[in-house]
């Protein structure tokens, strides 16, 4: 199993959740006959985050249900009790994701982490774990528990330094950065007086993978849906992005 | 009922009756014509009504059936 990381430092709202939830969404079914549960997802969010409402498909449901954090707080011993199965119909057939989240802002240290990770590894071998990183200080939890770590961020100087100052603390194998939310209307940062990818490129050594921004994708999260299983490529340049992005992690990642 | 006029009018041709042939032909010729007119203005009036670049509510994208992600 290999843990992969979506990772924004501490800067909030740059599209990771839903690049990391449709990556997980589209692995899942790419890998659906390979194995039972191919593809684990975990949402480090505190207190319920956007991709264990989705998934869940309630709040409140979500905030009912045993989560991670009654692991952390004692109130279950086994950890894997934490974890769901949603499954999708498509033509092609039945497709499943495994995953987990915290319902309540429960701090929790690397060990446990750790162990959760384990017990994953060892019980549903999955081919990848991706983790949905909050915007918080977590380096010192995950640092060296995950083996790739993919930078994500916006066309915005805050949030390009936000990733390059912390993401070396990650101690991961450092994947092709993402530039989420592009507008090629605006493709030039004034601070930097230097087009949006070469401002990605100088911070992370390559050219950005860029997924543009798309009004389809916000109905579709006011949606509480998945981008992928609802857009179809043809209507959506992000859908076609998030996709291509998903074609080339199960390249890199096993 | 335009196809069907068409038809009689080649079988009638056939039986050598050429007067009524021509008739049913003519006529359905004419329906034939006036239909695909009609269809015509239904389908541009349907694009005026679907504005260029509208996008789709968040109730229409949870009503769509699941698409299959590939790559």
């Amino acid at each position: 199993m290999k843990g992969v990381l979506f990772y924004s430092g501490l800067k909030g709202g740059t599209g990771k959740t839903t690049l990391a939830l449709n990556s997980a969404v589209v692995l899942a079914y790419l890998w659906r006959d390979v194995s039972q549960y191919p593809v684990v997802f975990l949402d480090l969010t505190p207190s319920l985050g956007t991709a264990s409402i989705i998934l869940m498909g309630d709040p409140a449901r979500a905030a009912a249900s045993p989560s991670l954090s009654d692991y952390i707080t004692g109130k279950l011993a086994d950890p894997l009790r934490a974890f769901y199965v949603r499954v999708w119909n498509a033509e092609k057939g039945q497709f499943r994701l495994v995953f987990s989240y915290f319902s309540q802002n429960t701090p929790y240290m690397r060990r446990q982490l750790e162990y959760v990770l384990k017990l994953v590894r060892e019980r549903l071998s999955p081919l990848v774990a991706l983790i949905d990183a909050p915007p918080l200080a977590i380096e010192g939890i995950v640092g060296g528990l995950v083996d790739c770590v993919v930078p994500v961020t916006t066309p915005d100087a805050s949030a390009i330094e936000a990733v390059r100052s912390r993401i070396d603390a990650i101690n991961a194998k450092r994947l092709r950065p993402v530039l989420n939310m592009y507008m090629p209307e605006y493709p030039v940062s004034a601070i930097h007086a230097a087009p949006w990818e070469r401002v990605m490129e100088s911070a992370f050594g390559e050219p950005p993978h860029i997924v543009p921004f798309d009004r389809l994708l916000h109905a579709t999260r006011q949606a509480v849906e998945v981008e992928v299983l609802k857009l179809r490529p043809s209507e959506s340049p992000a859908v076609r992005a998030i996709l291509a992005y998903a074609k080339y992690l199960s390249t890199v990642v096993v | 009922m335009g196809l069907a006029l068409n038809l009689l009018a080649f079988v009638l041709a056939l039986l050598a009756q050429h007067l009524p042939a021509a008739a049913a032909y003519i006529a359905s010729v004419a329906i034939l014509v006036i239909s695909a007119s009609r269809r015509g203005r239904q389908g541009r009036r349907e694009a005026q009504e679907q504005p260029a670049g509208a996008v789709l509510t968040p109730e229409e994208i949870k009503r769509r059936p699941v698409v299959a992600p590939e790559v």
